[in-house]
């Protein structure tokens, strides 16, 4: 099962026809778009080559505070190094579907982990680093939030919106 | 003390109580993440402060992310006894009000946000299962 990450989601409770639906899948494209842009940057950091890391000890251990040596920030980005965890992301738009008189869709970005099996241990944690959830990391965001909120309210006007984060598998 | 430090002493206190999770891990509720402590000991409950801030417009109150991290030797223990123990973890933390006056500390919401897969740790030969909690404390 994929480590669902960050999600924008949107809601609307009026009238609705077919055209609209194309729209409103338009919209949450470019949203997703986005917010895979923004996973991407916070997974691709290359300024520590895998050496260096090894050489550091273990940075990610909670030895050094909560939020390990701190070589970022937020200290949650992760380095791009083989390329292998990066190329494991998926993102996608789910709906619109109407149900129960509302108007739902939802973008998304994830990981795969049967691709990439330490995806897991990067996101929750190991018995040697601390959890780096950058998926959460990026949709919860600020920046993020205020730019998506702004983009959804402007061309999805009536409808509610939500942010969430990694979920429970 | 810390809100924060108070927070993790009074779920440390709540979950080393309890019957259930105490058969498990005895008093082996580390208030760090497990990657801190110098020889850990197991089975053991860690708890990871994610991160913290102070609640809008209320003094003194502060919101925080809690991970609870569940560690057994898988040698001995089986999934079922990881979901076993998550369950009695969720129960005693999940929506439930408390306040601990000896520290100072009550809670005003705990939620449990989201909980990751039953893992397998090479680093310490521990079926691993994460949750994160979302509290809010005064």
């Amino acid at each position: 099962m994929p480590i669902s990450g960050g999600e924008t989601v949107a809601k609307n409770i009026k009238s609705f026809g077919g055209g609209f639906l194309k729209h409103v899948k338009v919209v949450m494209i470019e949203v997703t778009a986005d917010l895979d842009k923004e996973v991407t940057k916070n997974m691709s950091l290359t300024d520590h080559t895998q050496k260096e890391l090894t050489a550091l000890g273990h940075p990610y251990s909670d030895r050094h505070g909560s939020e390990g040596m701190k070589l970022h920030d937020p200290y949650w980005q992760v380095h791009k190094q083989s390329g292998k965890l990066l190329r494991s992301k998926e993102s996608g738009v789910v709906g619109p579907s109407i149900s129960g008189g509302a108007l739902n869709v939802r973008g998304f970005v994830k990981l795969n982990e049967v691709d990439v099996e330490y995806a897991n241990a990067i996101i929750w944690g190991n018995g040697r680093m601390i959890p780096r959830d950058f998926l959460s990391g990026s949709v919860n965001d600020k920046a993020f939030q205020d730019r998506t909120v702004s983009y959804l309210k402007k061309n999805l006007r009536d409808f509610v919106f939500g942010f969430k984060g990694v979920e429970t598998q | 003390m810390s809100p924060e430090l108070k927070v993790l002493e009074k779920l440390r206190s709540v979950l080393i109580n309890d019957t259930t999770v105490k058969s498990y891990i005895k008093d082996r509720v580390y208030t760090a993440h497990i990657s801190s402590i110098d020889r850990p000991e197991y089975p053991a409950i860690s708890l990871h402060l994610m991160d913290s801030k102070a609640a809008d417009n209320v003094p003194d109150m502060t919101g925080m992310m809690v991970q609870v991290d569940l560690w057994l030797p898988e040698k001995t223990y089986s999934v079922d006894d990881v979901l076993t123990l998550y369950a009695r973890v969720r129960a005693l933390l999940h929506k439930q009000n408390l306040t601990d006056t000896s520290i100072g500390v009550t809670f005003g919401q705990i939620l449990e946000s989201a909980t990751g897969p039953v893992m397998f740790d090479e680093t310490n030969g521990c079926r691993h299962l994460p949750a994160r909690y979302r509290i809010t404390a005064i």
